[in-house]
């Protein structure tokens, strides 16, 4: 994952609310394009990096908190932490795959029936995982967590 | 684990003001909840100082253009710890998921032998059962091996003054880098 796209010009004396709102805007600017990824590929490094980036904006709604309208704010950290969740149901039996991987080396022959034991039972938790993350996007969409977002930085206070 | 509440944070207040209460707090929370991690290092206790460390990472991912030098380097610090806490964490997964992989297979196999009493090859699961106590030794193994590195990793940082040092850089430009 790429290191946090800058929010340019922060300045130490500008009031805190509107640096929210500037920080915020990346972030979610860094969720959608993810997303358009997510979207257009399906690949797991794309999922991934809209992990990283749902995370990020979380974060920085939870820093700025006091800076935006307590009920708006707390529905749209819901829905960003609820596609957080659906990224990692794809993202998280990848993980652990890949730390099994190398078990098919190593173990002997004898214990690799139950090495594909767990494999199995893995697989088929992420490929129920991309039908998680379809239903999130679209519940997204529905929902217009992206307008949403835009109107909870329109109304910062300060 | 929740986070602690960040007091006085006003909208109008000026960020680099804002950014030394949070990350006062966030370092403050990180301090409590290590010395259990480094103890014992149980699941929970590394899982929470994990969650702390990626808490105050991500402030200085938000903050760190209007704190001092020392910040950016901070947050190379974290994610470091953060990386090998989430090694741990994994570890711990892959371990319990291979115990209730074993746990299921095996209750599978009786409820099989209770059906067929007369056929031991209704156990059908029982070739697993070995393979899988092997994955949870050998991710207990790399799981101390991580507490290691994690344990090494923290004394660095309290050898280079890593604590007072972003509180200096949170009061914005002291804190060399």
């Amino acid at each position: 994952m790429a290191a946090p796209r800058p929010v340019p010009g922060l300045d130490p004396e500008e009031p805190f609310g509107s640096a929210a709102a500037r920080v915020v805007t990346v972030r979610a600017d860094e969720l959608w394009t993810m997303a358009e990824r997510v979207r257009r590929t399906g690949d797991p490094e794309a999922i991934h990096d809209m992990r990283v980036a749902s995370r990020r904006l979380r974060a920085s709604l939870e820093v700025f908190a006091t800076c935006f309208p307590g009920q708006p704010r707390k529905a749209v950290l819901k829905d960003v932490k609820g596609l957080a969740d659906a990224l990692g149901a794809r993202r998280d039996p990848d993980v652990l795959l890949e730390a099994l991987a190398p078990l098919r080396e190593s173990f002997g022959r004898q214990d690799q029936p139950g090495v594909t034991a767990l494999t199995t039972a893995l697989e088929a938790e992420r490929d129920a995982g991309s039908s998680v993350v379809e239903a999130a996007l679209a519940e997204a969409d529905r929902t217009d967590l992206h307008g949403r977002i835009e109107e909870l930085v329109r109304s910062v206070k300060g | 684990m929740k986070a602690k509440k960040v007091k006085g944070l006003k909208p109008s207040m000026p960020l680099g003001a804002a950014a030394e209460r949070i990350v006062q707090t966030r370092l403050a929370e990180i301090e409590q909840l290590a010395p259990a991690a480094l103890a014992d290092a149980e699941p929970g206790d590394t899982h929470d100082l994990r969650i702390a460390v990626k808490r105050l990472r991500y402030v200085l991912d938000a903050t760190s253009p209007v704190l001092g030098p020392y910040a950016e380097n901070a947050r190379k610090h974290l994610r470091r710890l953060q990386d090998v806490l989430g090694e741990v964490q994994d570890c711990d997964v892959l371990v319990a998921r291979a115990e209730t992989r074993q746990a299921e297979l095996h209750a599978h196999d009786i409820a099989a032998m209770i059906a067929h009493p007369k056929d031991p090859a209704a156990a059908r699961h029982r070739t697993a059962y070995r393979g899988l106590a092997m994955v949870s030794a050998h991710f207990a193994a790399r799981r101390a091996f991580a507490v290691r590195r994690f344990r090494r990793a923290w004394h660095a940082l309290e050898r280079e003054e890593f604590a007072a040092k972003l509180r200096a850089a949170s009061r914005g430009g002291a804190g060399a880098a």
